[in-house]
């Protein structure tokens, strides 16, 4: 399945959910499913800050293929994060590089992402998008994204 | 009172969020706008703008009428003794920097002391952070009780002829306390000390009289009154004006001025450097008059009333702790819920319509040194209901009950 396949089944079945209180509920009901990130993920480097909760970003290509180490001390930011790890995970770089990541605009999600929050969405997927480039432009190094 | 009526006078309070009837309880971040003060601004612009003070055609004399007009509402509403001791400025954060950059020159030397409170807002603590910081003087906290009080013992016993300035809220924008302002500025004037009241958060919960407050200097937003953002008001007792120099230097401050030196203005004007924002005097001046004609004790009294309501609906929630129980709570209470984070809380509340704050409310410091990190914060106006209150509480319960099991 490509990425904007994906993509398109995430929107419909968050979309299914009706309003903004069932799409959050949901959020924090998969919050618990991302995976636990690895110690060294908690460095300043790999912190998205916003102003009221923490985000902590990687996206790696260890075979090629995209892997995404995420948390946040929120939990309708880990449901968040959860639909991008969903997303993301196992693709290659160059798709992540074309794709526009879509489903928040398309979704009652931007409601997630208050005034400072929307910096900290832009900020994230600009983060991935950089990661993937990076990758593209150097793939020798393993870990990219880090600036 | 007629609550409905009053409503009226707020169209934005009548509408839907993510399709449920707004309820707006942040009222501490900003009261809304009445429809009179929109039509009092629409009317300026329609009728008489034009740069005020140094006009002489008909429409800036009749736009510097209306805002040195508003200087006189204000001095009404502050019962203060004379209009030049009424300072614009563009809010509480400008009022107090002002204060922190002025005093220091003619009251802080190296091991000098400002005093201000555990629970002060980051706008009445960073800038004398920074006072000190520059002029060598050192920076004292005056420790809260168990209760969410000042403690008073503890500031009569940090009081001495070292300490210069002390600088506290007059109601704390977390815990909603009220201090006791008469008996702080008594106590720091027997030692010596000045007084800088930050009142954005009181003035709507007393009748506000500079005179029996005593204070040196109280500052406040208009934008929590119900006027346009960007207005605000600094207060300096009449006495204190000969020994401040300007905040800022330019146009309207200015007698005469050659390439080399110029003479200053009288106050209020030399502390008024540049195009004051003068609609936003004028809004201010009106959501003053509007206040008034509302009422002000019946406003204190069911705001008061509200809170209390508030308070009891939170303490019926099990998951829900309150912070502090100070001996008079004015404005706001503040909680959190157990192992949930307040970020999560307020977004579903928002989810349901319910208007909160969350976060560290500007006041870091306090929450860090009570251990509870960031909080959601509820703050009725006169304009809320019972059954919007009612409403709050059962969407919280919803929010709780959807959290629960799913705590990090």
């Amino acid at each position: 399945m490509t990425l904007a396949q994906r993509q398109k089944q995430i929107v419909e079945d968050i979309n299914r959910l009706g309003d903004c209180l069932e799409q959050f509920s949901y959020l924090t009901a998969i919050a618990g499913e991302l995976p636990c990130a690895p110690d060294d993920l908690y460095q300043a480097e790999n912190l998205v800050s916003g102003c009221q909760s923490k985000v902590w970003l990687r996206l790696e290509f260890p075979d090629g293929c995209a892997h995404l180490d995420a948390d946040s001390d929120t939990l309708i930011m880990k449901g968040v994060l959860y639909l991008l790890y969903e997303l993301l995970e196992g693709c290659l770089a160059q798709e992540i590089a074309q794709t526009e990541i879509t489903l928040f605009a398309q979704t009652e999600l931007t409601a997630a992402f208050p005034e400072s929050r929307s910096r900290g969405l832009r900020a994230i997927l600009s983060q991935l998008r950089q990661s993937a480039c990076n990758y593209i432009n150097h793939p020798a190094e393993n870990t990219v994204g880090e600036n | 009172m007629k609550m409905q009526n009053i409503r009226d006078d707020y169209p934005i309070l009548h509408q839907s969020v993510h399709g449920c009837p707004l309820v707006y309880l942040d009222n501490a971040a900003t009261l809304q706008m009445a429809e009179p003060v929109l039509q009092s601004i629409a009317a300026h612009y329609h009728s008489h703008n034009a740069n005020v003070h140094r006009g002489v055609h008909a429409l800036s004399r009749r736009s510097t009428e209306a805002m040195e007009s508003s200087r006189k509402t204000v001095r009404d509403f502050l019962h203060a003794a004379e209009e030049r001791e009424i300072i614009f400025t563009s809010g509480t954060t400008d009022g107090i920097n002002i204060l922190a950059r002025l005093l220091p020159e003619v009251l802080l030397s190296e091991g000098d002391e400002v005093i201000v409170s555990a629970m002060e807002h980051h706008s009445n603590l960073i800038p004398w952070q920074e006072a000190c910081r520059r002029s060598g003087a050192v920076l004292r906290i005056c420790p809260l009780t168990e209760r969410g009080d000042l403690d008073m013992e503890a500031f009569g016993a940090m009081l001495s002829d070292r300490c210069k300035i002390v600088a506290v809220t007059w109601v704390s924008n977390v815990l909603g306390t009220v201090n006791p302002i008469a008996e702080i500025t008594a106590l720091s004037h027997d030692a010596g000390a000045c007084v800088v009241v930050d009142a954005a958060q009181a003035m709507r919960q007393d009748c506000v009289d500079v005179r029996s407050l005593d204070c040196d200097f109280l500052v406040f937003s208009g934008h929590k009154l119900g006027s346009l953002t960007g207005i605000g008001v600094l207060y300096i007792r009449a006495d204190w004006l000969s020994r401040l120099s300007c905040p800022a230097f330019g146009g309207g401050m200015l007698q005469s001025a050659d390439y080399q030196s110029a003479v200053f203005e009288t106050a209020p004007f030399c502390y008024e450097a540049g195009t004051p924002h003068y609609v936003g005097c004028i809004s201010l001046a009106c959501a003053l008059e509007h206040l008034s004609a509302v009422g002000l004790d019946e406003i204190e009294q069911w705001e008061a009333n509200l809170l209390s309501h508030t308070e009891q609906l939170l303490r019926e929630i099990s998951e829900v702790e309150i912070l502090g129980v100070p001996t008079k709570r004015s404005g706001c209470v503040s909680f959190r819920v157990k192992g949930a984070h307040s970020y999560d809380v307020g977004l579903m509340l928002d989810a349901q319509g319910v208007a909160v704050r969350t976060g560290y409310l500007c006041a870091q410091p306090l929450l860090d040194h009570l251990g509870v990190g960031q909080v959601v914060r509820v703050s009725p106006a006169f304009y809320n209901t019972v059954e919007e209150l009612d409403y709050f509480q059962r969407a919280l319960k919803q929010t709780v009950f959807r959290l629960k099991g799913r705590i990090i």
